[in-house]
């Protein structure tokens, strides 16, 4: 074939759609049998994998040159050619990019880079060019690198279409949304989990259009080749049901909006992806043991992270597509995936930005629910029953129309959970472990030397003169509902304590009339979620716990909050603070689903 | 007179409770505050949130200015608000920072006053630059915008449905890079959904400008080695490396005359006087 197009053989999908087998392992001998003839399109004609929407390059050239090249443009290449894992990408790119030009909102980029075989170890990526000044939204040049596997050799990233589509549709969310800024602003933030659900949700939505007819596997997992088995020990798919799949009655669900805590292998355990409750609990099962929800309790450090607590976003807009889908013939539905790929680009075109005086992360998921519902009559081709059934899709998941947390709902906690039993510091946590700073400023690349605190008062867990901390505010819940995405502003007024710049905490207030910065805790439980899944009558392992050790403040909705630097704030103690003084913080807290409260935090220099 | 001294009275004691209200308030607003705002829409100045925190020196520093200054200001405050909603709609919610400078302005979808183009389309650049204008020099005053910190356009974005300007502060023709965007938000006839600003009325620039772009390039890539597993393939460029002067907010009204990179996904802020890394973040996303 010459011209714009030309031939290949490509996975549907990726090896298991295509091979309809969910056993399928990258180690199974003779892929090469799933593979389908296919006809790629939109090339330039040069004999390489250039097209109008994508370049594909081979990062196992030194330059990133192209790999793959025939004058003909046949570019069928065997499992075992790293050329095949080139064609894989372009195919799923060209598909992916191609859908979303169709529905206006691409913002005519140019053709965008994608590196097969890229640098990455183990993950893929996309990233955009800094904009030049007065440079138009169309020049910003973007790349998706895709990786191999190091954990399963001879298994690669773009072996799995969904990975593709979800790395570019980053592309258009932040093109929707801004030149410059991303949608995540601080480390862990809705913002950031937003970005992924949308984007695991336009792959899903996809997906669906290239999975064989008649194909058994559930439509809703995302990325069950690569995140479902490439490594070995773990598993990371993530999906867009009501519950994770530990879940009593996964994949059907029927226990939502349920919580209960399952204490033995033969009670029902139920966990809703509800917002704020359902935020955090990871997607797949990798625990074992009488009582799957401590086990995750206690061992799961992920629960803020970004992709994990994605998964109400992810399936709320599948639930929506669902409904809408219901209302429409099938030969509607090309036109109903326009329609909301089109809504969800609209929304976040309505997000707001982060400014430098009140709010660094003001992106909520609430809000993005609430663009949706907007604009959801605005949009062609759906209808007046859609529109009800988007804003009701958002509701069940408590996005939309959602119970307000009254106020006075804010308190001081304690300062301690299972993990810390007992705490100098009364309502704050305080790493000071130069050690543990340290390394924490190298993942960072910042300058170690920066910590110089040792001896004994570098270990207490206190503020002593002249160091350097991370700390974390217990805020405690005092209502019966959860709060979700809660933006805490911390200040200091004493010239003793300072917030370090946005060197450090990205969440600093430049423009702030105090010394202020900002963080986000995912979600604080509230009395009732406490209560459901910490009431367990029976007892688990006699090693363990009798009863989930949940509790209503953030030390005790997340025990591993402190084992990374992303919630926290860096603070510096100054070397003439005197031993004995009290230093009073304010906290605000700006919960997505209530009002915004302050309290005081104290704390004491050693 | 009894009457026009009964309105003065009111109006009097409307700013009163404006400035006690900005002693003890917060303009913070969560999507869920935004919401019951926009429920109970008021042409009114909106500075909510309770604070009780708030105080200490720049408290004491307020009372002691002269009332007088602060009537004026409350008063040129008004004008410039109301002048604005003759010519764009009465039906939008300004806030105000802690400065007395609007930092935004939120409308809706079909309300308030058209585009006064016939045939405005969100599809037009021109047009849509000229409505974002007119909006933006109506309230340029209220923003705090002036010429030391001109206000540049960066980009339109056009759509079906609505359409969005963007604008960026500048000092010396070098853009904030983390801070002084300004967006306006039109919908399909022009009317204003939403107007962001953070712009920052007066940026004290501590450093000057003393090494070159490839020095500073070169510090980057020293910063990026250190975080980089694998080294050896730093030296090779990607499409998206790039980089641009800019001014970089580092601190309290603070700028730094800066290079701003991009490399392999890591941007890299460099300070255009000593070279030491103002800022560095993973920007690829996963």
């Amino acid at each position: 074939m010459t011209g714009t197009s030309g031939l290949t053989r490509i996975f549907l999908l990726d090896p298991i759609v295509s091979s309809g087998d969910p056993e399928l392992q990258p180690q199974s001998t003779n892929i090469d049998r799933y593979l389908y003839p296919i006809e790629l399109t939109s090339l330039t004609g040069h004999g390489v994998l250039k097209g109008k929407y994508v370049d594909v390059s081979d990062g196992l050239f030194c330059d990133g040159r192209f790999g793959a090249y025939d004058i003909k443009q046949n570019f069928v290449y065997p499992y075992g050619d790293p050329r095949f894992q080139e064609v894989m990408a372009y195919y799923y790119g060209n598909y992916y990019k191609s859908f979303v030009d169709s529905t206006g909102y691409s913002q005519n980029h140019s053709s965008t880079n994608i590196v097969a075989h890229c640098e990455l170890a183990d993950n893929a990526f996309y990233v955009r060019s800094l904009p030049t000044f007065g440079q138009s939204m169309n020049t910003v040049e973007e790349m998706v690198c895709l990786g191999d596997s190091v954990k399963t050799p001879g298994a690669f990233y773009p072996d799995d279409g969904t990975v593709v589509m979800h790395e570019l549709q980053h592309g258009a969310t932040v093109a929707n949304y801004s030149l410059t800024y991303d949608l995540s602003q601080l480390r862990f933030d809705e913002g950031g989990a937003l970005s992924e659900a949308i984007s695991d949700f336009v792959s899903l939505m996809l997906a669906e259009t290239l999975v064989p007819d008649q194909n058994p596997l559930d439509p809703r997992i995302f990325s069950r080749w690569a995140l479902g088995t490439f490594d070995p020990h773990e598993k990371h798919f993530r999906g867009a049901h009501k519950c994770p799949t530990y879940d009593s009655a996964y994949p059907d669900c029927t226990d939502y909006p349920l919580f209960r805590a399952g204490s033995n292998p033969s009670s029902k355990t139920s966990i809703s992806y509800i917002y704020p409750d359902g935020l955090g609990w990871p997607y797949p099962s990798n625990f074992s043991g009488n009582s799957i929800l401590f086990e995750i309790y206690g061992r799961f450090q992920q629960q803020e992270e970004i992709h994990n607590s994605g998964t109400i976003i992810l399936g709320a807009l599948w639930d929506a597509y669902e409904a809408v889908k219901k209302n429409h013939s099938s030969q509607e539905l090309p036109s109903i995936r326009i329609a909301i790929t089109q809504l969800i680009h609209e929304a976040i075109r309505h997000l707001p930005f982060p400014n430098s005086r009140t709010n660094r992360s003001p992106i909520t998921f609430i809000e993005f629910a609430k663009q949706l519902a907007i604009y959801s009559n605005r949009i062609n081709g759906l209808t007046d029953d859609d529109v009800q059934d988007i804003r009701q899709a958002l509701e069940n998941r408590g996005l939309y129309r959602y119970p307000h947390v009254p106020s006075r709902w804010m308190g001081n906690g304690p300062g301690a959970n299972f993990k810390i039993p007992e705490t100098p510091t009364p309502g704050v946590f305080i790493m000071d472990n130069p050690v543990v700073l340290k390394q924490w400023l190298e993942n960072m690349g910042k300058d170690p030397t920066l910590i110089s605190q040792s001896g004994p008062t570098s270990l207490n867990s206190k503020l002593d003169p002249g160091e350097i901390a991370v700390i974390w505010f217990d805020i405690q819940n005092n209502s019966e509902q959860t709060v979700g995405g809660v933006l805490v502003s911390a200040a200091s007024f004493d010239d003793d304590l300072t917030f370090f710049n946005n060197s450090l905490n990205p969440g600093f207030l430049s423009d702030s009339l105090f010394n202020e910065a900002q963080v986000m805790y995912s979600k604080i439980n509230g009395k009732q979620i406490v209560r459901t899944l910490g009431a367990v009558s029976q007892p688990f392992d006699t090693n363990q716990y009798s009863i989930l050790p949940l509790g209503n403040t953030y030390f005790k909705t997340n025990p591993f909050f402190n084992h990374n630097f992303r919630t926290g704030l860096w603070v510096r103690v100054s070397p003439s603070a005197p031993h004995g003084k009290t230093i009073q913080i304010r906290v605000q807290a700006t919960p997505s689903n209530g009002m915004s409260e302050n309290r005081k935090f104290k704390v004491v220099i050693n | 007179m009894i009457r026009g001294g009964k309105y003065k009275f009111l109006f009097v004691s409307f700013l009163f409770i404006l400035l006690v209200y900005e002693y003890f308030s917060r303009p913070i607003k969560s999507a869920h505050e935004r919401q019951l705002a926009n429920q109970n829409q008021t042409q009114q100045v909106a500075r909510t949130v309770a604070s009780p925190f708030i105080g200490g020196e720049n408290r004491l520093n307020r009372e002691n200015e002269s009332k007088k200054e602060q009537e004026d200001e409350e008063q040129n405050e008004k004008r410039n608000w109301d002048g604005f909603l003759k010519n764009f709609g009465f039906d939008f919610t300004p806030e105000f920072s802690e400065n007395h400078h609007l930092t935004a302005i939120r409308g809706s979808l079909g309300s308030n006053l058209p585009a006064s183009t016939r045939d405005f389309t969100t599809t037009s650049p021109p047009q849509v630059a000229q409505r974002a204008t007119d909006i933006l020099d109506a309230v340029k005053n209220l923003v705090g915008i002036n010429d030391r910190y001109p206000v540049q356009p960066t980009s339109i974005r056009t759509g079906p449905l609505t359409a969005q300007a963007f604008y960026q502060e500048t000092y010396n023709s070098l853009p904030l890079a983390n801070a002084g965007h300004l967006k306006v938000d039109l919908g399909p006839k022009g009317e204003l959904l939403v107007l962001e600003s953070d712009y920052i009325p007066s940026v004290e620039i501590s450093n000057q400008r003393k090494i070159d772009t490839s020095t500073a390039k070169s510090k980057a890539f020293e910063n990026l080695r250190r975080t980089q597993a694998h080294s050896d393939s730093i030296q090779n460029a990607v499409p998206t490396d790039s980089e641009r002067p800019v001014i970089w907010m580092s601190g309290k009204n603070q700028g730094k005359i800066a290079y701003q990179f991009m490399i392999q996904g890591r941007e890299i802020v460099i300070d255009a006087e000593n070279g030491s890394v103002l800022f560095n973040r993973d920007r690829r996303q996963s």
